[in-house]
């Protein structure tokens, strides 16, 4: 389904992550962001998408799972404004202004979610179900997602 | 009289507890030796020796319960276990009732000890502190290396970005929010154990600088170098312990299928939910036995879930709950005109310790001995320690 690992090495993708705890199970997962595509674990069994990353379907307990992109489509499901580094370890941020962060709803599947950084809108004129969609950026060896408004969307 | 909902039910009685005193700043002590600490005191407190005690529970990665066990020189043990540092004082008692119930061990010491590590901007002189960060880093502790690194909404974060959720769905404000910390900080100012004692305002709470907006420096729990520890034992053995004894009466914890801050399903079904549904079916007590209330406060908002949970308010009703409750003059909350509320001050005042503080202090106060904090006539605590994400527990203790 997705061939992002055959196309980079092993030692490509841990290069490019190097504070990343890596291992078989998320592999393509950070091979697939070197390719923007955010992939997530699909069922060929049951069509169930979940996550984290694990091999073994919680809905059926198929193994045939393997990570697809999703489109990066959702809407806002929870938002906080980080102020300070804190537990959370956000990439590329400097921390001069404070750094909001989404978890979406995605499109694919009620319930299923990503968290990311948001830009492109002002932190407190966040609100629940707003569209957002994926946008990418390069922080240092890394290609990471983002979350910013989505002009074409629905709530 | 009809049988027990849970064979367990008041069989199991905390006899001792003891407890190193909490600190922040300075020099740290070890983890080892608070819990050393802890436990030596909790001992003694039963009227028991080393030799009697076959037993041991704890957390912390650094200090298992065999390193417990030879540094207090307890000749014999049968049974032992260790749940992750961190883990709250839930897991730990359930198993040690369990184990003392079964047979497994007649006197079993529960520990919990705390190292509060320097935060990323709090830069600290001191070698072994920054060395304790260091080392808590490169653990087990699986918020500081995401999987996937899309997780971004984990401890404090996730928190507060369900604190917004509930926020935008049911009208919670910040002026709710605050009477749990000023609540706290109010029971905290007599405590001679807790770090916080300077009253607050909530004024001062809204003036606080914002750390994971919506929750502010006021939200969020005080790290402390401190430890607590308890002996368990069934309750005929408590018949011959120094103290009044505390029964366990009933005891569990709860936790939802995704564990992860940004994948729970939603208000009404996390851990607290799973947690206090399983407590009332083995308990023969109601909402309307309780006399106390200690509900997890690493991070206030988390306050309000176990309001609902228990049964305080309806869904989304936290915020009328905490109105009703709030006294302003006194500067404290009463559930239901009657019920305080973390009556030490919490993890919020007293000092984050997982909500082994609290466990201390319900059975403090059952015994009677809480001196200034005494709420007069007090016969059942619920005590409800951990958070909405994997850890949460729930005990309700009484007087025999």
């Amino acid at each position: 389904m997705v061939n992002g690992p055959m196309e980079r090495s092993v030692d490509d993708v841990l290069a490019a992550f190097p504070d990343a705890a890596i291992d078989g199970d998320n592999l393509a997962f950070y091979a697939g962001l070197l390719e923007h595509r955010y992939l997530v674990n699909h069922c060929g069994a049951c069509g169930r998408w979940s996550v984290p990353l694990r091999p073994l379907c919680p809905a059926c307990w198929s193994e045939d799972v393997a990570p697809a992109p999703i489109s990066g489509r959702g809407t806002c499901e929870l938002t906080v404004v980080l102020h300070q580094p804190g537990s959370v370890d956000v990439p590329g941020a400097d921390w001069s202004t404070p750094v909001p962060l989404v978890s979406a709803a995605i499109v694919e599947q009620p319930g299923l979610r990503v968290t990311l950084r948001l830009r492109g809108r002002d932190p407190g004129d966040v609100t629940l179900a707003m569209p957002v969609r994926m946008a990418w950026e390069t922080v240092g060896s890394a290609e990471l997602p983002f979350f910013e408004p989505d002009p074409d969307g629905r709530t | 009289m009809s049988p027990a909902r849970s064979p367990i039910q008041d069989q199991v009685a905390i006899v001792g507890v003891g407890t190193a005193p909490y600190s922040r700043g300075g020099r740290p002590r070890s983890s080892p030796a608070l819990a050393l600490e802890a436990c030596r005191r909790a001992i003694v407190d039963a009227g028991l020796t080393a030799a009697d005690v076959d037993g041991i529970a704890g957390t912390a990665t650094t200090v298992p319960f065999w390193q417990v066990q030879g540094a207090l020189g307890i000749p014999e043990t049968t049974w032992g276990t260790n749940h992750p540092g961190g883990l709250p004082i839930g897991f730990q008692l359930v198993d040690a009732a369990n184990a003392v119930f079964s047979g497994a061990c007649r006197y079993a010491v529960v520990y919990h000890s705390a190292v509060h590590p320097p935060g990323k901007r709090r830069s600290s002189a001191d070698p072994l502190r920054v060395r304790a960060q260091a080392s808590a880093r490169s653990g087990s502790f699986s918020w500081v290396t995401p999987d996937p690194p899309g997780m971004l909404t984990t401890g404090g974060a996730g928190y507060a970005a369900w604190a917004w959720r509930y926020m935008q769905e049911f009208g919670l404000t910040r002026d709710q929010l605050a009477r749990i910390a000023v609540n706290n900080r109010t029971h905290a100012v007599p405590n001679p154990n807790a770090v916080m004692r300077t009253p607050l305002t909530v004024d001062d709470y809204l003036a606080a600088p914002m750390v994971y907006d919506p929750l502010c420096l006021l939200d969020l729990d005080v790290g402390v170098d401190g430890a607590e520890a308890f002996v368990l034992a069934r309750v005929e053995r408590a018949a011959d312990t120094p103290h009044r004894p505390v029964l366990l009466h009933a005891a569990t914890t709860g936790r939802t299928a995704f564990a992860r801050e940004d994948q729970l399903e939603g208000f009404g079904r996390l851990g607290p939910d799973v947690a206090m549904r399983a407590l009332w079916e083995r308990s023969d007590l109601a909402l309307g036995d309780v006399d106390l209330f200690y509900p997890f406060d690493g991070f206030s908002f988390v306050s309000v879930l176990w309001l609902e949970a228990a049964g305080f308010c309806g869904p989304g009703e936290a915020g009328s709950c905490l109105d009703e409750a709030w006294r302003p003059d006194e500067g404290h909350l009463l559930l239901d005109g009657r019920v305080p509320v973390n009556t030490h001050g919490g993890n919020l005042s007293e000092g984050a310790t997982q909500g082994a503080g609290a466990l201390r202090e319900a059975v403090v106060q059952l015994r009677g001995d809480a001196g200034d904090r005494q709420v007069d006539g007090a016969e059942v605590a619920l005590v409800a320690p951990g958070g909405i994400v994997w850890n949460a527990a729930a005990a309700l203790l009484r007087t025999p």
